[in-house]
């Protein structure tokens, strides 16, 4: 499901999509928080991208801290 | 009144919205405001069975926050390394899914606490594709709204090619074909008369183009064993007019208001 349809959401194993970059606040945040345990969550990058990097989007100006 | 929300998730989705956009429309913008009497929730609830889970909730936090070098100027961040899963697609399908092309089908709760997550809506249809390719059992496939109805002081137009209709994926409207097989998890968005259906395949949408006003149509129930109400099979359901402002621009069709 897209990731933000999961928001409010729990599961134990989470696959993160994430050949294609997140592309809004909060949508990586939310992806990553879904799961019950870190162990829980594994991610496939774009094709020929050797890391783990990849974007993270935040608007600091709604943040209350 | 209480709200409940955390301002690290994702904000209220305004179609083709700027940042300014996004954030004038979240409740911190609102006139009501400077009324909220602020309570702090600091425990993370989802993470109590992790003994790992202090450390973990705390990387979240910086992660939503875009701090303590979790996240670079640009907007880069480097995940955990033991988060990356094979070179592509079915790597992660396997490792999520495990065994899921063999016999016998996986319990409910199996699927249920499971999830591939992606941004874009394209690319959750064709992950649902490929699962369901390798779940084992016949694929029923349920097809949607073929036609275009004209609305009553419409103008007519040229028919669009069923094909177009076919091709549309777009957040907000169901797919053209439902694609199931029995033991698959279903989620179902709307309220329909369960007891009369079981499970609905495209309802209908208004939808605009130009001046003239369109229905898509669907005429076809779902029944699929074993779920209940087997006997109402062949009945039509409606749902309520789905309004969708969220076609592409391209697309020939747009949204009345509400």
């Amino acid at each position: 499901m897209t990731i933000n349809k999961s928001q409010g959401q729990s599961v134990n194993y989470v696959g993160l999509d994430l050949r294609n970059e997140v592309f809004t606040h909060g949508q990586l945040y939310v992806a990553l928080s879904r799961a019950t345990s870190q162990n829980g969550i594994k991610a496939v990058f774009p094709p020929n991208h050797q890391g783990t990097t990849t974007k993270n989007i935040v608007y600091p100006e709604v943040l209350l801290d | 009144m209480v709200f409940g929300g955390d301002f690290q998730q994702i904000l209220p989705v305004i179609i083709k919205g700027s940042r300014e956009d996004i954030v004038s429309a979240s409740l911190q913008c609102s006139t009501l405001w400077p009324n909220i009497t602020i309570l702090h929730l600091t425990q993370n609830m989802r993470l109590r069975g992790d003994p790992n889970s202090v450390a973990f909730a705390q990387w979240l936090l910086d992660v939503g926050h875009g701090r303590n070098n979790t996240t670079a100027a640009d907007g880069s961040i480097q995940l955990p390394q033991h988060m990356r899963c094979g070179d592509d697609m079915d790597a992660l399908i396997n490792a999520i899914y495990p065994g899921i092309g063999n016999l016998p089908l996986p319990q409910d709760h199996f699927l249920l606490e499971r999830t591939i997550l992606s941004s874009r809506n394209d690319e959750v249809a064709d992950i649902n594709d490929t699962i369901l390719e390798k779940f084992p059992g016949e694929l029923k496939v349920m097809h949607g709204a073929n036609q275009l109805i004209l609305e009553e002081g419409g103008e007519e137009q040229a028919p669009w090619p069923e094909e177009y209709l076919a091709s549309i994926r777009t957040s907000g409207l169901p797919l053209s074909e439902l694609k199931l097989k029995v033991g698959v998890p279903l989620m179902l968005l709307w309220n329909c008369p369960l007891q009369k259906a079981s499970v609905m395949a495209l309802a209908w949408s208004l939808l605009t183009s130009g001046t003239g006003y369109y229905k898509f149509v669907c005429s076809e129930a779902i029944n699929l064993d074993p779920l209940p109400s087997f006997h109402e099979s062949h009945s039509s359901v409606r749902s309520p007019v789905i309004h969708s402002n969220s076609l592409d621009s391209n697309s020939p069709f747009t949204s009345p208001s509400p």
